[in-house]
């Protein structure tokens, strides 16, 4: 295909001013770049004249970076070190066995709407759909459909950890 | 210069500083606007402008492509606006709620926020906002960003933004009928 930017108005008349062309590259650029810098004048935010022209960082350099400073350990350092290491490693395991263990259990109730909202934004692809598809729902066919997909396992685990003995002997 | 060139000779030490310089001038005006919609403030929008580039360049190693390089690059100013914001909370002593409302009243003797009664309101409702509805919803009012290019930067799906940006909005009228 041939170059046609030498297509000039000659055929039909038309005509355009001097450096047309030329200039217009510049004052699109010109545009674009006022466009840019006031994009956020909704917000009401402004910034001090020529702040976009005037940032610059520099690189920063490996050599002006300080080397860590290495302390050579005596024998008996050295022991003293590693003991406190392993009595920090043990104290640390006790620690976060002893957090690990839930407190208390979180009711629906205790949550907030933001927090709801929050879960739903996230975990669900899409919001309106889980809306839709369950909005003709009760709460009892939610729990229904919840106890379908679980598997025979649970339930039989669930049962061991709440049933009493004697609900099995009532009969 | 082009993205991957840009990212390349940042990789491989080559031509760093013309590199950097580029990537600053390319990314400098909408980052910072970015930045500034979170900290509110131009001075500390500045700071947090400088230590995401910093960061930025001593990061790149670790930036494999699997995204948009605008995006990674947006993810680590996000990061760095919320750090500051709340190194700033924790420096001041102050409650979350009594912090929304300092950045407020920092907008009011600010001399480089020239917005309106209205414009103090709209900050202010974006405020009692949870923090992804804000995010999004700045992305979304003030920066004019794509819920692709959103999906991308906040590495969560359309739909989940869509629902976000529509809580957030309903949220910021009713605050502003209200008030």
């Amino acid at each position: 295909m041939k170059n046609k930017t030498n297509i000039s108005g000659k055929k039909s008349g038309f005509k355009i001013p001097e450096h047309y062309f030329k200039e217009l590259e510049a004052r699109i650029l010109e545009q674009k770049s006022q466009d840019s810098e006031t994009s956020n004048i909704s917000s009401g935010f402004n910034v001090p004249k020529d702040y976009f022209e005037n940032f610059n960082l520099e690189l920063p350099y490996d050599s002006d970076e300080k080397q860590p400073r290495v302390i050579q350990l005596t024998p008996w350092l050295k022991w003293i070190s590693a003991a406190c290491i392993i009595g920090f490693g043990l104290f640390g395991t006790l620690y976060i066995d002893s957090i690990s263990q839930p407190k208390n259990n979180l009711e629906f109730t205790d949550l907030d709407d933001d927090m709801i909202e929050n879960y739903i934004d996230y975990n669900i692809e899409n919001p309106e759909d889980f809306i839709d598809l369950n909005k003709n729902s009760n709460f009892d066919d939610l729990i229904n459909k919840n106890i379908v997909n679980l598997k025979d396992q649970d339930i039989l685990n669930y049962l061991d950890e709440h049933l009493e003995d004697n609900e099995f002997n009532e009969d | 210069m082009k993205e991957e060139d840009i990212i390349k000779n940042l990789q491989n030490g080559t031509n760093q500083d013309e590199a950097f310089r580029t990537l600053i001038s390319e990314h400098k005006v909408r980052l910072y606007w970015h930045i500034r919609n979170i900290v509110k403030v131009h001075e500390d929008a500045d700071d947090v402008l400088q230590n995401t580039f910093l960061k930025v360049y001593k990061n790149i190693d670790k930036f494999k492509g699997d995204s948009k390089l605008f995006s990674w690059m947006y993810r680590i100013g996000t990061n760095e606006s919320i750090t500051f914001l709340n190194k700033k909370a924790k420096k001041l002593k102050i409650s979350d709620q009594e912090f929304k409302d300092y950045l407020i009243d920092s907008l009011q003797s600010d001399v480089y926020f020239e917005g309106d009664q209205i414009q103090i309101e709209l900050q202010k409702a974006i405020e009692t906002l949870p923090e992804q509805q804000k995010k999004v919803f700045n992305m979304r009012y003030f920066e004019d960003l794509s819920y692709e290019d959103m999906s991308e930067i906040l590495e969560s799906s359309i739909g989940a933004l869509k629902s976000n940006y529509h809580h957030a909005r309903k949220k910021v009228e009713k605050f502003l009928k209200n008030d």
